[in-house]
């Protein structure tokens, strides 16, 4: 058994894997892929090592988001494969950024699985390798670093490769051939979670006050920070805060779990929502607004009282009827999507509101709902942090305070004057102003 | 498995057969089978290809006993406390638990059949009971429990037959459960005729300590369904074979499964479906979640015979791992000689999502309970499958009460 060959042509991976008694080759070309452009997927088969190839063409234009581009498209180049294999069984499975690709022909089964999101992300990947004869399948995983490509695309196709030759070499020692096989095991999620480049800092000292009954925005070019500092704030654990504190109501967060911090009042408003296919939106809503409930020594409410006031506060939000027995963001737009975090916000009526671009995306008549959404709350005991590019959301929400948010530091602070001017001049003209 | 494969002995309970042979109910010639054929091949070692992910080498170590007379409790049953059953306490029916409908005619014990495997020789060498259920053509008998409970250092072997005619229909819900460390080793032999249903739950909850083996053969006629789901939570050793014989057009068969495990819990659950007729369609969703050192494997094969055209099959093993140490084995597995078939299978393991869980903890959900929402949307498409709501009811409950 050895690997014959993994190199790329152009923006097309080859993926070829070499058995005594068969062959398999699979090239996708993975760049146009992620670009949602049609791509060439070319599949060879043999037997005894006389290989045929075929080509196959498939369009990725349906397919609306960028993961599920990957996996749907990968998926749809498995079974045109599949049916031009005449006893050949295809199958493509996706969990997370996991992308498996199943081919089973008639001698042999081959199984590739690439996080091929996290190596265009740069990051570490696990790649799982299944090779077998006569129907019995072992699986071996091969993990691999994507050190030293320098990130995008690039890094992406050369750490495929790289997966591929570390599974040649795998198979060569006898580790997969031997003692790996059959094994299935957990995907190291804290190496996964490590990027590769060099930990650099990110927030560079911000020192802010919001009182209570004030909304401030914040506002800065991609990069700035704005969205490390709203998942600072919530608790996400991925940052090292190495200096500093954040004092809410008196007391200090930094110290609290997720958990602790959302029940002492603070809501963050995610830039991108995630999915949680299996969960009931109404649901999770409702255990939501009893976890904080209990934790504040309230009563729970029971399904009904939760139903009525979650329908109202849709209503309100011009959220479709259904949306709150669907599964937590599946299949939602991504107007959808804001407009659940704003219904979230709702119901669980924070102290304290960390809007992350909850505008992109939006509409004008969903923007203003989202607006109108914000200033319900508005009130002596309610603040928030509207996180931003642009000034339209904050034509609905007006702010009391706007910073403007630049190379991890705050570099300016002024009234919603500032907003129209950094709409007017661009933030390159207003951050030199203020160096 | 050749002569020189090294397998594990069954001489402990080839000398309680000697021992126990008079005692016996039935006709010995099976049984006296059985024992020449665990004399010569023993019970599977490490080197079968069907056992290669599980070893029987505790079971080789358990000295089967007779035990004194037991009356334990009944597991809490909540909604279908009322609901007809029969209960079997170490192998044997037990009257005083059981509650029967006249719907159901249940006449003991069965006889044993004869054995093609070491598993299921066992059960053939020891049974001394068993149900047999027979719903008659065009009736539709409801729901039925079927219920088996160990006492410590038991061994049960019950013989359970179950047979469907023409058009009837019924929904079992086995359960399996007890206290201490015993074995339980369960054949189930199913025959539906034309157009039968049958809706077949099984729920192992099993003591810690169990060593638990069940054997379910299912012939399945012509526009016939066997629609199964095996709930596995128990048990410190679980073996589950299951083969469906699609015989006749048309045929349906579903071997759902979720095996919820943790400590040092091992669990197998092993297919074979046989599409041996055209226009079968067989499916196999199967999801484990897996903590601290637990291991799952599943192996799953589909033979397609070349008369089994237009074969549409469908197999899926997903493994959600909790833990660094927790192991799954997937072995699926394909055998098709018929040119016009639609089968595909996949695989994936992973673990729990920390952007879903931040999700969750950010709302103020507290980490214990976020895991557990993950877990359960994790296992819903499986549950989802059981189509009966007072089961799918139960099983859910028993599944969010796990830790």
């Amino acid at each position: 058994m050895r690997i014959r060959l993994a190199r790329p042509v152009g923006g097309v991976v080859l993926f070829a894997i070499d058995l005594s008694a068969g062959a398999i080759l699979l090239a996708i070309d993975l760049p146009a892929l992620l670009r949602g452009e049609a791509a060439a997927v070319g599949g060879a088969v043999g037997g005894n090592l006389a290989v045929d190839v075929l080509l196959v063409i498939f369009s990725a234009g349906c397919f609306a988001g960028r993961h599920g581009a990957v996996a749907d498209a990968v998926g749809d180049a498995g079974l045109l494969i599949g049916a031009a294999l005449p006893d050949g069984i295809v199958a493509v499975v996706r969990l997370g950024g996991v992308v498996p690709v199943v081919i089973n022909g008639v001698a042999d089964v081959v199984l590739l699985a690439v996080d091929a999101l996290a190596l265009l992300r740069g990051e570490r990947a696990t790649v799982c390798c299944a090779v077998s004869a006569d129907f019995a399948v072992d699986v071996g995983f091969a993990r691999f670093e994507a050190l030293g490509f320098s990130g995008g695309e690039l890094a992406g196709l050369d750490a495929v490769g790289d997966a591929l030759l570390l599974i040649h070499a795998a198979i060569r020692d006898g580790a997969l051939g031997g003692g790996l096989l059959g094994k299935g095991r957990r995907r190291d999620s804290q190496g996964n979670c490590h990027t590769t480049i060099p930990s650099k800092p990110i927030l560079k000292g911000i020192t802010l006050a919001i009182p209570d009954g004030e909304i401030h925005a914040i506002m800065g070019p991609n990069g700035s920070g704005k969205s490390t500092l709203a998942l600072v704030l919530a608790g996400r654990e991925d940052f090292a805060v190495t200096q500093g504190s954040v004092t809410f109501d008196g007391a200090e967060m930094l110290a609290l779990e997720p958990e602790q911090r959302a029940q002492a009042g603070i809501f963050l408003a995610f830039q991108s929502p995630v999915e949680l296919p299996g969960v009931g939106n109404a649901n999770f809503l409702r255990t939501a607004v009893n976890a904080q409930r209990r934790a504040r020594g309230e009563p729970e409410l029971d399904a009904a009282q939760f139903l009525r006031e979650a329908r109202a506060a849709a209503k309100r939000l011009h959220m479709p009827d259904d949306l709150l027995k669907r599964q937590v963001n599946v299949g939602f737009s991504g107007g959808e999507k804001k407009r659940n975090e704003i219904l979230q916000m709702t119901l669980l009526r924070p102290r304290l509101a960390i809007l992350d671009e909850t505008d992109s995306g939006l509409d004008i008549d969903a923007l203003r709902i989202v607006g109108e959404g914000v200033n319900a709350l508005r009130g002596p005991t309610f603040s928030a942090l509207v996180i931003t590019h642009h000034q339209r959301l904050l034509q609905h929400i007006v702010p009391d305070r706007v910073h403007v948010l630049a190379g991890g530091r705050i570099v300016k602070t002024g009234g919603p004057e500032l907003a129209e001017a950094l709409e007017a001049r661009g933030y390159a003209q207003v951050i030199a102003e203020a160096a | 498995m050749n002569a020189l494969t090294p397998a594990l002995s069954a001489e402990n309970f080839l000398a309680h057969y000697e021992q126990r042979r008079a005692a016996l109910p039935g006709d010995p010639a099976a049984r006296d089978a059985a024992a020449s054929y665990l004399r010569a091949h023993g019970l599977p070692g490490p080197r079968d290809e069907a056992w290669k992910y599980t070893s029987l080498r505790p079971l080789a170590d358990f000295a089967p006993a007779d035990v004194a007379p037991a009356e334990p409790s009944l597991p809490d049953l909540g909604a279908l406390a009322d609901t007809p059953r029969l209960v079997f306490v170490n192998g044997v029916l037990s009257p005083e638990h059981s509650r029967l409908s006249s719907s159901i005619r249940a006449s003991l014990p069965a006889t044993p059949g004869p054995a093609a495997d070491a598993v299921t020789a066992l059960n053939t060498l020891l049974t001394e009971d068993g149900a047999r259920i027979a719903i008659d053509p065009g009736t539709d008998a409801g729901l039925l429990l079927l219920i088996h409970l160990g006492t410590p250092h038991a061994s049960a072997f019950p013989r359970h037959t179950i047979s469907l005619g023409a058009r009837a229909r019924l929904t079992l819900l086995e359960i399996a459960a007890g206290t201490g460390a015993y074995l339980h080793n369960a054949v189930t032999q199913i025959a539906l005729a034309e157009e039968a249903h049958l809706l077949h739950a099984r729920l192992q909850t099993e003591s810690e300590t169990a060593y638990h083996l069940s054997t379910v053969t299912a012939d399945i006629a012509e526009r016939a369904t066997y629609d199964s789901f095996t709930l596995t939570i128990g048990a410190a050793l679980a073996r589950t074979t299951m083969h469906a014989s699609l015989a006749g057009p048309h045929a349906h068969a579903a071997l759902n499964a979720a095996q919820r495990l943790a400590g040092q819990q091992h669990a197998d659950f092993t297919t074979i479906v046989r599409h041996a007729a055209p226009d079968g369609t067989s499916r196999q969703t199967v999801k484990n979640v897996l903590d601290d050192h637990a291991r799952a494997v599943f192996q799953g094969r589909i033979e397609v015979a070349q008369i089994a055209q237009r074969t549409d099959g469908y197999q899926m093993n997903q493994a959600l791992l909790l833990s660094d140490r927790a192991e799954i084995d997937s072995k699926p597995e394909l055998e098709i000689f018929a040119d016009d078939v639609k089968c595909s299978h996949g695989a994936t393991v992973g673990a729990l999502d920390e952007d879903q869980l931040f999700y969750l903890v950010s709302r103020g959900i507290p980490r214990p309970e976020a895991r557990a929402i993950l877990i359960h949307a994790f296992l819903e498409d499986a549950l989802a499958a059981i189509d009966n709501d007072a089961i799918r009811t139960h099983l859910t409950g028993l599944i969010e009460s796990r830790p």
